[in-house]
């Protein structure tokens, strides 16, 4: 399927196509990203609070940042969002359109999570820090002034992997519930470093971010490599559709193959 | 490198669909209690 002539202007001019980042080093890797991405996603519409805190994950204090749509003293849902950039660049400042978009459309509270990045962290740092900032809000509720029996977990790309692993462990755990997870071009399963394999800033961001290479098949890397995919919550899986899986049978967390599109996959063209 | 360019393409203000999307599911998912999904 053709892209929209819009997204193919981005793709023409994106940074993603056009960088050697070992050339030019992570810093201006982001700030060049980070720049472009806000840029292209403007400012996002107003909303009734922001307000920020800091999360202990063990290791690390790390920013979470708190949008309502209504003023405080009504509890709301929350949604605790991740972010995407292959686990490298972006930041709770690129996702914060989006984060006004969906708390007004929504009507819940989101809590956009800023994970630690690689290479400064590597894996699992970035599933830690998600796994301890959804806690953190299942047990703040007061403090974020959600309803805490009303949690979503979300995510883009890499982020919709961390969303997944999280929906994961609070199955295995047993706490807290969750409502719903979104998963939006979730990474779902990372492929393994193989010798000769073209280089690509996706290829460069994957090894930064792992260890080793046996990383790529440790299911909070990989989710879709855990047998027991049954008991999570209600999904909304969504693809762009120039992903390589697009239209393409998929796996879905019951374990069956079905069809990307279909009568029950609403598409929307890009 | 696609994956990547999706991930980032459902931010844009020309993705409204998307968010729309996930607006819709998630207040569908929270109206309904824990565990009917």
């Amino acid at each position: 399927m053709p892209l929209h002539p819009q997204a193919q202007a981005v793709v023409e001019g994106n940074t993603w196509n056009s960088v050697d980042p070992d050339e030019i080093g992570i810093d201006a890797l982001r700030a060049t990203m980070n720049t472009r991405l806000i840029e292209l996603a403007g400012t996002g519409p107003e909303v009734a609070t922001v307000a920020e805190f800091a999360v202990d994950s063990g290791t690390a204090r790390i920013p979470i940042r708190v949008y309502r749509p209504r003023s405080p003293g009504i509890s709301l849902p929350a949604y605790v969002y991740f972010h995407s950039g292959g686990y490298c660049v972006y930041d709770i400042d690129t996702a914060d359109a989006q984060c006004r978009v969906i708390a007004n459309q929504a009507d819940c509270v989101v809590v956009s999570v800023g994970y630690r990045l690689a290479p400064e962290a590597r894996f699992p740092a970035a599933v830690d820090d998600a796994w301890a900032a959804l806690r953190w809000v299942a047990s703040h509720p007061q403090d974020v002034g959600i309803d805490g029996s009303a949690l979503a977990v979300g995510g883009e790309s890499c982020g919709g992997t961390l969303a997944t692993v999280c929906a994961l462990l609070a199955r295995d755990t047993g706490k807290p519930v969750l409502r719903g997870a979104v998963l939006s071009c979730a990474l779902i399963l990372m492929g393994q470093a193989q010798v000769g394999e073209k280089k690509t800033l996706a290829t460069w961001m994957r090894d930064q971010y792992l260890r080793q290479a046996e990383d790529a098949i440790d299911w909070r890397a990989s989710p879709m490599r855990r047998p027991d995919l049954e008991g999570l919550p209600r999904t909304c899986l969504s693809l762009g559709n120039s992903t390589a899986y697009a239209n393409r049978p998929m796996p879905m967390p019951n374990g069956s193959m079905r069809p990307a599109t279909g009568p029950k996959s609403p598409t929307f063209r890009g | 490198m696609i994956h990547n360019f999706t991930g980032m393409r459902a931010a844009l203000d020309d993705a409204d669909a998307g968010l729309a999307l996930t607006a819709r599911f998630l207040r569908e998912a929270f109206a309904e209690s824990p565990g009917t999904a």
